[in-house]
């Protein structure tokens, strides 16, 4: 292995509006070596590696040398060509097609060829399962294996590319330990041939048992790059966490009685012997990582999928809404995460917006809406909220991150919920907004409503949250009193802990 | 057991199961039914829609729809028909001007699809309705007849005929019938040897991934379309030889018998899954009911309801498979990093 780094980073930098998403970020990814990613979400990860792939371009002033040549223009094609090969999540594969198909199509497409030799498909494909050591039926079609095979076609294909550096993104997050054995042999065996890998993981104690380096990013600067020997879980959480951005705390002091609690619920593969309650007047935050069963778990309460086992009692009486409709007129309200996709009709106006939830109540002679008192309803929400501009037929789509969030909020308090379920409330909104949302909130919380947050950025869960769930693997991992709870306490339940194969090293 | 489980995994099996079972089942009701002669008959009449079908097996492929192969087969027997009452019946420059008249009109609606991004259904509904508003004007709804000899002749060609003519009964293998082989083989080779044809499947089993591994994806979208003008064309030429006048109103619906045959050929309206084979097995399934009802003396007018039945009951199928196909996956939510 030469001693020259595969790929230099020096200064990258990447702005999209309104956010810096990598700040003058320099490390080198050594030729051959296994170097783990990791950062809280958000902290640029993605960013990298499609700058990596040549799918975003770094800003002016950036520096990326590959294999000792200063790289201007990264495209994807050239990308390719010089051999970064980006595993995705989704593994960019065909289900339709072939196994055989699925390896080697890409090598037909680089040649430039225009018809097909199947001959040279299949052995294309047999050599590089061959190479990895893999028994893999060429003959069957993709969306037939097991989502780990399916993985090591995706990896068979880098190889066909003449890959010297993989990029992996959350390659172990649907595997069994069993095929975590596997992926991690063969990861050790593209090291031995001397390619190298980038290993995106939540999993920290992973990392220790594969890489040799891990990188650490945080909202969106390089914190520092080590060897593992000189770090370990408890170093790597403490990195990762301490974003710049911090909220000051606003704690509520009267808590009424007990308004909602959960017994015991479970959804076999999301959520598992769920409990908590949940007094009026109080915000109980949620947190964990993505894909830690949060949202499928507060979508129950809302009727958007019925638990297996375990109950759920509003003021005392036991519920089990079958639909969203149900559970809004139970007195939940529940506002999605992707407010643009199911949260809004961003087509239509901010009064009908707003209305939506309670459109019944305007629909007075012969089932004609009265659009005067739809109007006169829409604007009081519109000022109790402060939505601006504060015009109610304007279109939604018009409005900024933080208005079209209000708007959502209104939408759902029109109909008076007892109960408040809100997923990532601030997600996308600029900072002066979220700090809006987050009074806004409080306010309401204040004003006796029981408010369930689910958000991944811990700054906003410890500014106003009176107590804290932290979720992982579909199961609470800790509970802590607002007053108490820290980024490092919280990081500390939320990363897996999932004794991965082998063990630490 | 093994064999017949291996047998079914064929999308293509359960409709030629039926197709046996409806041949068994005609054959005791009618014995007319299983002969030479019936065969050769309603296949020939059917060419126009297997060839038809091949096309829009292209389009469904990519994951689009095409519900414009009744507009441009129609307007390709109207070009032909002026062209020949102009210029006379070479069939081999009818066959020439057809198909380029097909492929034309195919490279619009690609180029709708591809560059404009209209959604396939609406740009070849519009094409669709302008095509036929624009035939309607042109003729007046007239027929259009005394089309040379020369080309009408063509019609008439029979293969693998005995020489003993006998009285009203057809003798040897029609022309069209050939044609529509032929056409098969050819697609059959495209989409199996081309780099096309393959790049077809990918984009109709996941577009991004095509995108991805370098597939130019609306390049693929228009030559896609572009092929099945061409088959639309062959189509509107074959139809010209079997009728031997043009009526531009002949073929107003006929888009659906032309995608029922597609879907009950196993193909997966939602791209990516399909192949000639089926194709042109649903086109028989199809011929042999429409055939059928005609033997067993039942009403015509039942014919769109039954082969209306029977194309939900195939696209239901196909839906519920995919459904099925979907809990299997395992779920990865891509999650956008936030910017």
């Amino acid at each position: 292995m030469s001693n020259e780094p595969f790929v230099r980073l020096q200064h990258v930098s990447k702005t999209f509006p309104g956010v810096k998403a990598l700040d003058d970020i320099s490390f080198d990814i050594n030729t051959g070596e296994v170097l783990g990613l990791v950062g809280e979400n958000g902290a640029g990860k993605s960013t990298l590696i499609k700058i990596l792939s040549g799918v975003y371009s770094p800003d002016p002033g950036s520096n990326i040398i590959i294999n000792g040549k200063q790289v201007m223009n990264i495209t994807p094609k050239n990308s390719l060509d010089m051999g970064i090969v980006v595993i995705y999540q989704d593994l960019s594969l065909f289900p339709n097609l072939t196994v055989r198909e699925n390896i080697s199509l890409s090598k037909h497409i680089e040649k430039n060829r225009k018809t097909v030799n199947w001959k040279n498909i299949d052995i294309v494909a047999r050599n590089v399962l061959d190479q990895l050591g893999v028994q893999i039926d060429l003959g069957v079609k993709l969306g037939s294996l097991s989502v780990a095979k399916q993985q090591l076609v995706a990896i068979a294909r880098a190889l066909v590319y003449d890959a010297k550096l993989i990029i992996m993104d959350e390659p172990t997050s649907s595997l069994s330990k069993g095929e975590i054995d596997v992926l991690f042999k063969i990861i050790r065996q593209l090291r031995n041939r001397g390619i190298g890998v980038v290993f995106v993981s939540h999993k920290l104690e992973e990392l220790f048992i594969v890489c040799d380096r891990i990188t650490v990013l945080r909202d969106g600067k390089h914190v520092g790059t080590f060897p593992v020997s000189e770090v370990n879980t408890e170093k790597l959480i403490s990195l990762m966490v301490g974003r710049s951005v911090s909220f000051e705390r606003m704690a509520g002091d009267k808590f009424g009685e007990e308004i909602l609690r959960v017994e015991n619920i479970s959804l076999a593969g999301n959520y598992e012997n769920i409990s908590f309650s949940l007094r009026k007047g109080e915000i109980l935050g949620i947190t964990g990582l993505v894909g830690a069963g949060r949202t499928e778990m507060v979508q129950a309460l809302f009727g958007l999928n019925r638990p297996s086992s375990g109950s759920i009692y509003l003021e005392g009486k036991k519920i089990s809404p079958k639909n969203p409709q149900e559970a809004k007129e139970m007195g939940i309200a529940y506002i999605p995460e992707s407010r643009q996709t199911e949260g809004l009709i961003l087509r239509q106006n901010v009064a009908r917006n707003i209305t939506l939830p309670i459109i019944r109540e305007f629909a007075k002679k012969v089932k004609l809406l009265d659009f005067k008192e739809l109007f006169a309803v829409a604007r009081t929400w519109i000022s109790n909220l402060d939505v601006r501009p504060n015009y109610p037929d304007m279109l939604v789509s018009k409005l900024s991150g933080g208005n079209q969030q209000k708007v959502v909020l209104a939408k759902w308090l029109a109909t008076k919920p007892k109960v408040l379920i809100i997923d990532e409330p601030t997600n996308g909104i600029d900072v002066g907004a979220k700090r809006e949302i987050h009074q806004l909130l409080r306010g309401l919380a204040n004003e006796g409503m029981g408010i369930i947050m689910v958000s991944s950025e811990l700054p906003e869960i410890l500014a106003i949250s009176d107590r804290i769930l932290v979720m992982r693997q579909g199961r609470i991992a800790a509970e802590f009193d607002g007053n108490e709870a820290t980024q490092e306490s919280i990081m500390n339940y939320a990363v897996p802990k999932g004794k991965a194969a082998g063990g630490v090293i | 057991m093994n064999v017949i489980k291996r047998f079914y995994r064929y999308k293509e099996s359960t409709v030629a199961t039926i197709i046996v079972l409806l041949v068994i089942g005609l054959t005791i009701l009618n014995r007319t039914f299983l002969t030479f002669d019936n065969w050769a008959s309603f296949l020939k009449s059917n060419s126009v829609l297997g060839i038809a079908a091949l096309g829009t097996l292209l389009v469904i492929l990519t994951g689009n729809i095409d519900i414009s192969s009744s507009g441009q087969i129609a307007l390709v027997t109207v070009v032909i028909a002026k062209f020949m009452l102009a210029f006379g019946g070479n069939p081999f420059i009818v066959f020439i001007v057809g198909l380029a008249t097909g492929a034309l009109m195919g490279v619009v609606n690609g180029l709708l699809v591809a560059k404009l991004k209209i959604p396939s259904i609406i740009a070849t509904l519009a094409t669709n309705t302008i095509i036929n508003g624009a035939l309607r004007w042109y003729t007046n709804g007239a027929w259009i007849s005394g089309l040379p000899d020369e080309f009408t002749r063509v019609g008439d060609i029979m293969f693998f005929a005995s020489s003993e003519v006998e009285n009203g009964t057809i003798n040897g293998v029609p022309i069209q019938i050939l044609f529509m082989v032929i056409a098969a083989v050819i697609t059959f080779f495209v989409l199996r040897y081309t780099m096309f044809g393959r790049g077809i499947y990918a984009l109709g089993g996941n577009a991004d991934s095509a995108q991805r591994i370098g597939f130019n994806n609306d390049r693929l979208t228009v030559m896609a379309f572009t092929y099945a003008g061409l088959m639309y064309g062959l189509a509107g030429v074959v139809y010209t030889t079997i009728m031997k006048t043009v009526d531009s109103n002949a073929f107003i619906g006929f888009e659906m018998n032309v995608i029922g045959a597609v879907v009950l050929g196993g193909v997966s309206i939602s791209g990516g899954s399909g192949s000639v084979f089926g194709t042109m097995l649903g086109m028989l399934l199809l011929s042999i009911i429409k055939n059928g009802l005609v033997l067993t003396r039942i009403s015509t007018y039942w014919q769109s309801i039954v082969i209306g039945i029977i194309i939900l009951f195939a696209v239901s199928l196909d839906i519920i498979n995919i459904k099925r196909e979907e809990k299997r996956t395992i779920k990865v939510d891509i999650v956008k990093e936030e910017v």
